[in-house]
This record gives C-alpha cells, structure tokens and sequence, in this order.
C-alpha cells in the first residue's frame, strides 16, 4: 500500500496528538477568542458587538477590585508558600528520623479534593464555632473573624491555600536539592564556609531554575483561586475576596455572559503572562 | 404480540423531577400509576441530572437540544429566559388550560405566573411559603409570650433573647440568621421575603420596571441594618443548623424545615412554631410573604405536547396534589386545600401545614425579567454592604440599587435594540 510508505508514517503517528490539541486546546482559545467580540448568553443566537467587552472591562469597577484581590493574594500566597516549601525541603533534603513519613505528610494535602480541603478549613476559620477561635481563646487570645472581615479574610485564604499546596512545591525544590552535586559543599566546608554561607551561596544559586520555577507555578496556580472564596466566602464580605476567576465563572455561569467571560479570561491570560514574564526577567537579572 | 397494549412502542415521554427524595418519591409514583394504564404513551422518569444547580443543567440541556419532555423543578424566574429562547411551551394553547388553571390554582397567584409576553409558560404546580419559625422554649426562657408583629416588636425582643453563655463578651443566642455570603438567590430568603411583607404583596417591579425608591426598602434595609448592629444577627458563617441546637430564636423558612425538626429534634419538635413575618408598622390586612413556587414546564423539543400536557394535568390532579402533600410537606397551589374535606386528615395529622396553607393564598412570586439574577446580585450587594456591615448608609444603597438596576435594564435595551437594528 502507498499510504504506508516510510514519509507517511510520521504523520500517522502525529495524528492523534494533532486531533487531540485541535480538539481541546486550539478549538476552544479560537472559539473564546471569538467569544470575545460577541454577545452571548447560551440561549440566544451569538450577536456580534465588535470590542464592547474589552471596553467594558475597562470601566468595571468589580473586574478591577477582583484583579487587586487577586494580587493580594498572590503578594501573601507566593511569598510564605515559596518560603516554607524551601525551608522544608532542606530539613527534608537532611537525614531526619521519619524523612519518608514527613514527605509523604506534607504531600498529603495536594491529593485531597480542593473541595473537601476548603470545607474543613471553613469550620476551622468559624467565628463562633470554630476550632482555630477555640484554641485561641484556651490561651486567652481575642477571637479572631477569619472568613467576615475585609482585612483578614484574603490573608485566611490564603493561609489555607498554601497548607494545601505546598507539599508539591516541596517535592519539586527537594528534586532540585538533591541535584546539587555535594562537592560544593565539601569544598565550601574545606574553604572554612558556614552553613548559611552555604546555602546563600551554593544552595540558593544553584536551586535558581526550580526556584523559578515553583514561582511561575505558584503565580499560574494563585491567579486561578477559584475554590477557595467560592465555598468560603461567595466573595465576600464586601467583595474582598473576589477573585479574578470567581468573577469570571459569576459572568459565565450566574449571569451567563458568556462573551464577557471570554474577555476576562483572556484579559486574565494577559495579565498572567505580563507578571511571568516581569517574574522570569526579576529572578533570572538576579541570579542567572 | 409482545407489544400488545401499547399503542406505540416508539412513543413515549420523559420527565425529570427535582433531586430530593421526596419529589423522587413522588415523581416515582405517579409515573408507575400512569404507565399502569397501557393506552397512555408511556412515560420515563429521571431526578434532573444536577450537581449543584439544575438551573445550569438545563440550560446546558436547552442549549444541546436535549430536554426531557416535561420537567418538574422549575423556578418561575427563570421562565421568561427559556420563553426568550423559544425552549417552552405556551400552555395556554391547549384548549382546556384556563379552565384547568382556574380550577387548581388561587386566583390571586395566577396572575403573577402570566408571562408579560402573554401566555404561560409554566404550569403553576407548588410553592414554599417563608415563614418565621420559632424555638418556644427559648421565648419561654426569656418570659417572651408575645410573637413580634413589628420590627419595633422584633428590635425590642432582642436585649431578652440575645445570650452571651460562656461570658467571652460574645453572643451564642441570636435572633435570626441570614446567610452571610454575598449571593444573589440569598436575599430572596432575607431581604426579598422581608420587603414583600413590608409591602403587602408587592414585587420589585410595577408595570415592568422595578421601583426600590420607596419607604420599604428603607425599611426593610435599616430592620436588618439595626439588628446586625446591635449583634442580634450573627456577622458569622456557620456550618451548622444552628435553629437546630437551641441558638437561634428565630428562622425564616419554607415547611421544609419542618421535617428535618422532626427527624433532627424529635424531643423537642412539639415547641416549634411558625408565625408570620413582622412588618414595618402594625397594619390591617394580611401579611404577605414569599412563595417561593416551583412549577411544571414543557419543553418545546417534546415530539408529544398533548400527550406531555396531559401528563401535566394528571400530575396536577387533586389526587396526586394529595400525594405530593403527603410525602413531601409541600403545598400544591390548589384552591382552598385548608378546606377541602379530602386533605382534612393530613391537616389534622400536621397542624403546623395548616399555617403555610393559609399564608400561601397571600404570597407573591418573582417579577418576570431576563435579567432578575442581576437585580438580585444588585440588590445583594447593597445590601450586604448597608444591612450586614453597615458600611453604607441605607439611603445611600437604596439610590445605588436603583441606579444600578436602571443603569442595567438600560444597557441591556440599548444592546438589544442595536442588535435588533
């Protein structure tokens, strides 16, 4: 058969990947594209309205308070998730008594539903009821309004979002670790270095590219916050905790505009890509 | 010969009732009752394959084309959407539909189920009249023995009802207990309920436009704003019932709650009551609420109208209004049911019904708008930040509701009459 010469082979084995990205990846990006410019709430016919979604958002006083609290989260998220994911993956990364149960512990949480995870901590984070205020006020501290005050609310979330996620982080930076080869640090020692003078040195520098990378991630993963305020607080209180994503899916599937949505989602997409890109550029002038 | 019986095989309807197992119950029963009889087109029935809102499912079913015949669960404000959408069918084009309609349904509801475009759209089927219950034992405590008629009534309970038991300087007794989170479908067991008492019945919208520059936004605003203050509403998001573990006097609810008092509390169900919502000032007449309806709707992909309307009319039969009562605790919107010689008994059996039953003749539903959802979330955003936090003055969100309202409403035409040129 001519169909099967040895120049047609590549493409036969290529098809199903190519079916496969035309069908769920480069499909919907062209059809949310053309969203984009089109008035559309499922039911009726699409009615195009050329660029009066992108104008909109401009003027969206709401899409601009979820874009702050989206960044708001991120400033507090990205931060302590990095800094604990770090610091536990170098005791992790030492010969500790029960090092594989204390990976597998920290791990744990990732695997869990994001749902279940989110429901837990809302009865943790319960003013009057919840355990967090209960042990607090065990030790005479004042209670403390985790999911129903502006200025704490984002910060509890985001609490709870890097004790779900940091296990990964953790799996990812202790890989790097372990890739350090450990005559750097038999020459450091030899050159009178202390162990902090090693970890600035060798360990910091030389976990750079996964350290860009657990930030890139952290920042892709933080701007998708959707869970989280969804089952905890709808938003609120005042909007505080409106994230980008959450205002989006309200667009798309409580008020069922869907055009709008698309906007947002690629307005977001931009935004995402500008802050990796401004992340890739501040890390790599540092270090690389 | 095997098909002997059936006039048709091929034919057959399907219909899709809500997710709980009540109406499953029911939905069960009736269709085997009516597939018994081998001449009817046979029918098929499934609970709405729902996650967490059937809303969004059927409209993921309209947009695919893959609608049962005959659905149960259907909130009326959502109807005027399908209608727009052409995915229902006008009722009124069966030839004996007025005459069933006023047979069954309140005369005082029919109205408010007509679509502004004329006909209707759905089969008006139950409703789930709000009420405010109370735990009798914790009035008792507080030597309470008069039910609040008026806020001032309601305001002056407070400093009796409202405990701090561990003495850490907070309440763990309430009033009531709205939901916290800022959703749009909230403020329909809160706010919306509150203002159609306040207003005797009335809606959001007069002659098809909504009108909250009145005294009773005001009021109704400024009642939750004084109870949130002065901490009698809780500023707190539970996960629990907590009518249920004594630390709540009060709860506005559907007779619904009923049934989970009994099975949650049935030490203690004899000293719940329900009474009717408090208004503004003492006033003649009855007081109104929400009804919270849920009705019956066919869509248009149906092969079988007829046959689906005839379905309809079966499963809207006094019998079957009997049934659905029974095992449900829901009310059928069905003229003078308190009267009727036929639900004495279940009356008899469940005195607490006999209240929903006489405040459902005095309830109003939902304005019919495509936008309603937006009002709502409108509405739920001034009033979270007027009533619950107090970070707005009420005149001040009431102006913000009613700018807001108008500035969508008019958008949405200006958007409608481009697209439409």
């Amino acid at each position: 058969m001519k169909f099967t010469t040895e120049k047609s082979i590549p493409y036969i084995l290529v098809t199903p990947y190519l079916l496969h990205f035309l069908v769920i990846t480069a499909f919907p990006v062209i059809f949310s594209l053309i969203l984009t410019l089109h008035r559309w709430n499922l039911l009726s016919p699409m009615q195009w309205i050329g660029g009066t979604n992108f104008s909109t958002v401009l003027t969206d006083a709401l899409f601009w308070k979820s874009l702050w609290n989206t960044i708001r989260f991120l400033m507090i998220h990205i931060p302590l998730q990095v800094g604990i994911a770090l610091v536990l993956a170098v005791i992790l990364n030492q010969q500790i008594r029960a090092r594989g149960f204390f990976r597998a512990a920290y791990f744990l949480p990732v695997v869990v539903s994001g749902v279940v995870v989110t429901i837990l901590w809302k009865q943790l984070y319960a003013s009057e009821t919840g355990t967090i205020n209960a042990l607090l006020s065990t030790v005479g501290l004042p209670r403390v309004e985790w999911l129903t005050s502006t200025r704490i609310a984002m910060p509890a979330i985001a609490i709870m979002a890097t004790w779900k996620n940091v296990g990964l982080y953790i799996i990812l930076l202790l890989a790097g670790l372990q890739s350090i080869p450990r005559q750097l640090y038999e020459a450091a020692m030899l050159d009178g270095a202390g162990r902090l003078g090693q970890f600035f040195q060798i360990t910091i520098p030389m976990l750079n590219p996964i350290l860009l990378s657990v930030i890139i991630l952290s920042t892709i993963n933080g701007f998708s916050l959707f869970i989280e305020p969804y089952v905890m607080t709808g938003g609120g209180p005042l909007n505080s905790t409106l994230s980008m994503n959450l205002y989006t899916y309200r667009q798309a599937f409580v008020f069922y505009k869907m055009g709008y949505a698309a906007t947002l989602g690629f307005t977001m997409a931009v935004i995402i890509f500008a802050v990796v890109v401004l992340e890739r550029r501040y890390v790599e002038r540092d270090y690389l | 010969m095997l098909s002997c019986g059936r006039p048709d095989q091929q034919r057959q309807l399907t219909y899709w009732s809500a997710t709980n197992s009540f109406e499953i119950e029911f939905a069960r029963q009736i269709v085997d009752e009516w597939n018994a009889d081998t001449t009817r087109i046979p029918v098929t029935f499934q609970p709405v394959p729902a996650g967490q809102s059937s809303e969004e499912v059927i409209l993921a079913a309209i947009v695919g084309k893959t609608t049962p015949d005959i659905y149960s669960n259907v909130w009326p404000g959502v109807i005027e959407q399908y209608r727009e959408a052409g995915a229902v069918l006008d009722l009124s084009q069966f030839a004996d539909f007025d005459s069933v309609l006023t047979s069954r349904v309140p005369a005082l509801l029919q109205d408010g189920f007509r679509s502004p475009a004329g006909g209707y759209y759905q089969m008006p089927w139950k409703a789930n009249p709000l009420m405010l219950y109370y735990n009798g034992d914790l009035l008792a405590e507080a030597g309470v023995d008069e039910l609040p008629v008026t806020y001032a009534d309601f305001l002056a309970l407070g400093p009796k009802l409202v405990k701090d038991i561990n003495g850490d300087g907070h309440f763990d007794i309430w009033m009531l207990d709205p939901n916290l989170l800022p959703k749009w479908y909230e403020r329909f067991f809160d706010f919306y309920t509150f203002f159609i008492a306040a207003t005797a019945g009335e809606t959001l919208m007069q002659d098809g436009v909504v009108n909250l520059e009145r005294p009773e936004t005001h009021q109704v605003l400024s009642f939750f704003r004084e109870n949130y203050a002065a901490g009698y509403f809780p500023r707190s998001i539970f996960q629990e019932e907590i009518f249920l573990l004594d630390k709540l006097v009060f709860k506005v609810s559907g007779p619904w709650l009923m049934r989970h008092l009994q099975r949650y509390r049935p030490d203690k169900y004899q000293m719940y009551g329900v009474t009717y919502l408090p208004r503004p000032t003492a006033s003649e007449g009855p007081v109104h609420s929400y009804g919270d309806a849920k009705n019956i709707v066919i869509f248009s992909t149906t092969r079988y109208p007829a046959e689906a309307w005839e379905f309809v009319k079966f499963m809207t039969s006094k019998a079957n209004d009997r049934r659905l009562l029974e095992i449900s605790d829901q009310l059928p919107l069905r003229n003078d049911i308190q009267s009727d010689p036929d639900f004495a008994a279940y009356f008899a059996e469940r005195p607490m019904m006999r209240i929903f039953a006489d405040q459902l003749t005095y309830t109003a539903g939902t304005d019919h708008s495509i936008y309603l959802q937006e009002i709502f979330d409108i509405i739920s955003q001034e009033f979270e930040a007027a009533s619950i936090w107090g970070a707005k003055e009420v005149a001040e969100a009431v102006q913000d509701m009613q700018r807001n309202i108008n500035k969508l409403v008019e958008r949405e035409r200006y958007r409608s009459r481009s697209d439409s040129r």
